[in-house]
């Protein structure tokens, strides 16, 4: 790297300060070894921790990571200052990927693995040039635009062309036999291109009242383009697969900052802080031939995550003409756009189950059912906003803050709400099962009158027909009847606990488990004891505090049903949306004592 | 002086990465893949689990088109529904996986062994090729 320092050039009589910096930068990986070694079988005697008290032999394991990823980047940044109020700094820089090329057998490989892209910053202090209220004390604009070229994984630019994995299979007569795939599959693209993203950002820092109102404002938007991605092709081309090189994924936010100070006197001060940020991602464009994406694939018959060309990136869907988490056929009278019953759930007799306390079954009936095999898009992944307050006071010796953070918007499945509703652990799922909660009178098989029916706001399917309460052996037709309407008619009343059990569960209409993931949490309260300086001094310290901090104290608002923590995420990748089991509420206290000399 | 420093160093980078591109191929190899292997383990490759490559294959195989083909029966007996459902609005769905298996998996490993692998082998004269 070299560089040149506050070098000073003078043009027309103005001064302008300039520094350089030239640099070679290598970057990648190192091969890697690892070496594995556990008893096998047990211990031969408990308790003691050696591997020859190991039952059976021991194979220990090696593994082995050659080197295979580097790039090698040149760059060079130059920084003009005026007057220190303007502010440009420029920079470039050139990259060879090594991910990018192919291998030598590849001949056709285009080994398109060099990248450059220069980037421009520009800030000015306008309070230092302007002559600005009294009340303004500090005002800087920014802008920047940047551009930056990556490569993709090792071995990633081969996919699809052939050539053999080759391992050893068990077999139950041979023992083990030798196997061979193709690395075939994925249709081979043997003119990948860097990825290149492109951002833009603008930003305020004003600082006003002397320093005691601070605004940080912030846009950015930054666009990915020819992005690397596998997308679905055609399987009867060879390939049902196809690594790509395409895209404009665009994602844009707003960040701001705004901190106060109310009251500054000698012995109290008392801070205010507010943060906001907002983030939108969107497919601006995908592919020639491909408008949708899938994100993630369905698991444990949940919903799918996929991304539309011109919409979202992120959406939960139902699958594609798949009975598992189809959504609810939804009541629709082509003939009367005002019908009441219009937008409500289909239902229809599912039968009966269990004796001699029989229980009678009416179920949601799905798009599946009726044909309908699109997705359907039940919720969206991204949040509308994030929004965290923070508060600090200080009266002589004592401090004190708070924090409170939390989202709004934006959707995530919840396999706990999908198991747990269907087994009936909820307190949502107590609807309709006694008076208290609702329940609807039946007579039971003891012909006891009880409360333990469930109301439905549904309608029955075309053609639907119901058992009767007084004798269920016979049909009673409620085609196109309310669920309500049908009670009066004379129909079987469905205990609230069948209801659960037939329509919850693996394989519900998805959007039962959707979740408002709507939260805000007191997440820190601390409370802090200074020292005087002469106790400090006394045992030769410069300064002595002790503090309580407490962490995660609870939610003031949460919009989950039931309880649910939203910090049972599976996952902190934003694109895998769902709870797979949830995790009890912790609070963590700290007590600390800072001691500087 | 210092200039001509600048641009030396620009050029020494510069001639250290013309070497620079054969280097990066060969890390970028992966060295497990082989180019050549003995078509018989292509076959066994390709034809392993030729039947029921998963539970979900087996699951759907005998809960559904076995019975549809009246090939066997429920343990309950025979159930409404599986054969024909008058209620029903859509036509019965049968689990027939063998057109993407074919596509995307065994025919297109018999496939690549016939045509990429065999045929360029010098022991060609050992495999008989029939026509797919």
């Amino acid at each position: 790297m070299l560089q040149t320092n506050d070098n000073l050039f003078k043009i027309g009589g103005e001064e302008i300060s300039v520094d350089g910096i030239l640099g070679v930068e290598l970057y990648g990986n190192t091969e890697s070894h690892s070496w594995y070694k556990s008893t096998n079988g047990g211990l031969v005697t408990p308790g003691v921790f050696a591997f020859s008290n190991s039952v059976n032999t021991i194979i220990p394991r090696f593994d082995y990571t050659p080197k295979n990823n580097q790039s090698l980047g040149v760059f060079a940044i130059v920084n003009l200052s005026w007057k220190d109020q303007l502010f440009l700094e420029l920079t470039g820089r050139n990259d060879w990927l090594s991910s990018l090329t192919y291998p030598t057998y590849a001949v056709d490989g285009k080994n398109n693995y060099t990248v450059f892209y220069p980037s421009a910053n520009l800030s000015y202090v306008f309070t230092e040039s302007l002559t600005m209220p009294e009340w303004i004390s500090f005002g800087k604009l920014r802008a920047s635009l940047a551009r930056a070229g990556m490569g993709t994984s090792p071995y990633a630019t081969i996919n699809g062309f052939g050539f053999f994995n080759q391992s050893a299979q068990f077999d139950p007569d041979r023992n083990s036999v030798l196997i061979a795939n193709p690395n075939l599959g994925t249709a081979y693209n043997p003119d990948l291109k860097p990825e290149v993203q492109q951002s833009l950002e603008l930003g305020t820092d004003i600082r006003m009242f002397d320093e005691r109102l601070n605004l940080d404002f912030t846009y950015y938007k930054t666009n990915t383009f020819n992005q690397i991605m596998t997308l679905p092709s055609v399987a009867e081309s060879g390939a049902s697969r196809q690594l790509i090189n395409a895209g404009n994924i665009q994602n844009q936010g707003v960040e701001i900052m705004l901190e106060g100070t109310p009251v500054k006197t000698k012995d109290f001060r008392w801070t205010l802080g507010t943060n906001f940020t907002l983030n939108r991602g969107k497919i601006k464009e995908l592919h020639k031939d491909v408008k949708e994406w899938q994100l993630l694939g369905q698991y444990d018959a949940g919903p799918e995550i996929w991304a539309y060309e011109g919409g979202k990136f992120g959406v939960l869907t139902t699958s594609y003409a798949n009975p598992y988490g189809s959504s609810i056929y939804r009541y629709n009278n082509e003939n009367d756009a005002n019908d009441p019953r219009n937008g409500k759930p289909v239902i229809s007799y599912w039968g009966g189950a269990g004796s001699p306390n029989r229980a009678y079954i009416y179920g949601y009936t799905t798009n599946y059912d009726k044909g309908i095999n699109d997705r359907v898009v039940v919720g969206k992944v991204e949040a509308d906003f994030y929004l965290s307050f923070n508060t600090s006071f200080s009266y002589k010796n004592f401090d004190f803050y708070a924090l409170v953070d939390g989202r709004v918007g934006g959707n995530f499945f919840s396999h706990t709400y999908k198991y747990a509703s269907y087994r009936g652990v909820l307190e949502s799922s107590l609807n309709g099962r006694d008076k208290e909660h609702g329940g609807l009178p039946r007579v039971n098989y003891k012909g006891e009158t009880v409360y333990d029916a469930i109301m439905l706001d549904a309608v029955f399917d075309e053609g639907a027909t119901a058992p009767s309460a007084s004798d269920p052996t016979q049909s009673i037709d409620v085609a196109g009847l309310t669920y309500e309407q049908a009670l009066e008619k004379g129909i079987v009343p469905m205990m609230a606990s069948a209801f659960y059990m037939y329509n919850y569960g693996w394989g519900m209409p998805a959007e039962l488990g959707v979740q408002d993931n709507t939260w805000f949490m007191l997440r820190e309260v601390t409370l802090g004891y200074r020292f005087s300086e002469e106790l400090c001094k006394k045992i030769g310290a410069n300064y002595l505090r002790i503090g309580l901090t407490a962490r995660n104290l609870g939610y003031l608002v949460n919009k989950l049903t039931d309880g649910l923590n939203p910090e049972s995420l599976s996952n902190n990748n934003p694109l895998t949306p769902m709870d797979i089991g949830t995790v009890p509420y912790s609070r963590t206290y700290a007590l600390n004592l800072t001691l500087r000399f | 002086m210092k200039k001509y420093k600048v641009i030396l160093m620009g050029v020494l980078a510069l001639s250290t990465l013309s070497g620079c591109l054969k280097e990066y191929q060969e890390l970028n190899t992966n060295p497990e893949l082989l180019g050549e292997t003995d078509p018989r383990f292509v076959f066994t490759g390709a034809t392993e689990n030729f039947n029921n490559s998963s539970r979900n294959h087996l699951m759907a195989k005998y809960s559904g088109v076995m019975q549809m083909m009246q090939y066997l029966v429920n343990y309950q007996g025979a159930q409404e529904g599986v054969y024909v459902n008058p209620q029903s609005t859509n036509r019965p769905n049968p689990f027939t996986p063998y057109y993407s298996d074919y596509y995307a998996q065994i025919g297109l490993r018999l496939r690549y062994l016939r045509e990429k692998v065999i045929l360029v082998m010098l022991r060609q004269k050992d495999f008989k090729i029939c026509q797919l």
